[in-house]
């Protein structure tokens, strides 16, 4: 599978928040295996036209959270991580939400809209 | 001399003549970033070679032009010319490839997957690269160990004569010829790294921008592949039938090096008509060239 980085300059967020989100989200998810390794800092960096030093924030936390590990000679690579018992229950109903949409054929940005909604009325 | 700014006026007019008309050519593509990036590579393309041509100008006339600066003649300017072609043309597609239409827009996106130079770079290519910079540093370097005192002739004891042949790829010519290939060794590699590191073109057909990248590559590895065979063909041909003119080959050996040299010769001109890769079917065209 493909997988993209987006990244809003715009956002309130900041660019190495929302690199390191989404490659955390995808270690979590499983959509990118043990030793699976990441672009280099250069030419993510070129291709999302963000500065290197944004790039490198984001792989420096995801190492420091132990997602990732950078070698000499292989690059960041991705080391995985135990899945939060906590999140357990929550990925099962994930996984269950992508397969309903699927099937009823729901977009996936409607599906991530309904999903905000649903966080921000439960946080309510 | 005085042709040549002549000579250096109509290079740069054909120049901006085919920039103009490759613009043209170009038409559009459906994905702004695509036409845009398709412009830049062919413009860059364009260029390369007209700053290969005008080097090698410039160098010949400093070559015949002697006591103005130039510390040689017009026979060392020749030897120098095919590197400094192949130097000229790949520092012009560097400064192409560091100049790439960057991410614009407020929401930008790139593929997660890590790009090799194995990826980018044509291996076929890459290849003759390699052995035909192996064959000039051998023939450098046999050329400076059987040389005359002088570094551009070749002696033979035949029977009570002592013949000499020339001119010979000694340490006279080997000399700057080595410092031109570890310069553009360097800006090669430098090239080609730019070219796995430089940003990505945003389209929503990766095949797209995967052959962008390869054609950058191809283009790069074609001027340098063809300019180190040229004089690795120049200096192999010449060894051969020096040394077959005094005899120190006999005829079938210098023969067969003779003609190893003209093939490499034939090769470069092989290499320089090779066509860049094309684009997926169903694609945007991509200027070939």
């Amino acid at each position: 599978v493909a997988l993209d980085i987006t990244v809003d300059v715009g956002s309130a967020i900041p660019p190495y928040e929302q690199i390191r989100a989404q490659i955390a989200a995808y270690v979590d998810g499983g959509l990118l295996a043990p030793g699976a390794r990441l672009p280099a800092l250069r030419a993510l960096a070129a291709d999302l036209g963000v500065a290197v030093g944004t790039v490198a924030r984001a792989y420096a936390e995801l190492e420091a959270a132990g997602m990732v590990a950078s070698r000499r000679r292989t690059g960041t690579v991705v080391t995985g991580r135990p899945a939060a018992r906590s999140e357990e229950r929550v990925r099962a109903a994930a996984a269950e939400l992508a397969r309903l949409a699927a099937e009823d054929g729901v977009g996936a940005e409607t599906v991530l809209a309904l999903v905000r909604a649903a966080l921000l009325q439960a946080a309510r | 001399v005085a042709v040549l700014p002549v000579l250096v006026v109509v290079a740069l007019a054909v120049a901006v003549g085919g920039v103009l008309a490759a613009a043209r050519r170009a038409g559009r593509s459906p994905e702004v970033a695509v036409t845009a990036a398709r412009r830049h590579g062919l413009t860059v393309a364009v260029l390369a070679p007209v700053a290969g041509v005008v080097a090698v100008v410039l160098l010949l006339g400093a070559g015949a032009d002697v006591g103005h600066g130039f510390p040689g003649s017009i026979g060392d300017a020749l030897v120098l010319a095919p590197l400094a072609y192949a130097l000229a043309h790949t520092l012009v597609l560097l400064v192409g490839e560091l100049t790439w239409p960057r991410p614009a827009g407020a929401v930008r996106r790139a593929r997660l997957t890590r790009r090799r130079l194995a990826d980018v770079a044509p291996r076929r290519l890459l290849r003759v690269l390699v052995g035909a910079t192996a064959a000039l540093v051998a023939a450098i370097g046999v050329g400076a160990a059987l040389a005359a005192p002088g570094g551009h002739t070749f002696e033979h004891r035949d029977g009570p004569f002592l013949k000499e042949a020339g001119p010979w790829p000694g340490w006279h010519y080997g000399r700057p010829v080595t410092v031109e290939l570890v310069l553009l060794v360097a800006v090669l590699a430098g090239a080609l790294w730019v070219v796995v590191n430089r940003p990505a073109v945003a389209t929503d057909d990766e095949r797209v921008e995967a052959a962008l990248r390869r054609t950058s590559a191809h283009r790069i590895l074609r001027g340098a592949s063809a300019g180190v065979l040229v004089l690795a063909g120049g200096f192999i041909g010449r060894s051969g039938s020096a040394a077959w003119s005094v005899n120190a080959l006999s005829w079938w050996p210098g023969l067969l090096v003779t003609l190893l040299g003209d093939a490499a010769l034939v090769a470069a001109l092989v290499v320089l008509c090779l066509p860049a890769p094309r684009l997926p079917v169903g694609a945007p065209p991509v200027p070939v060239g």
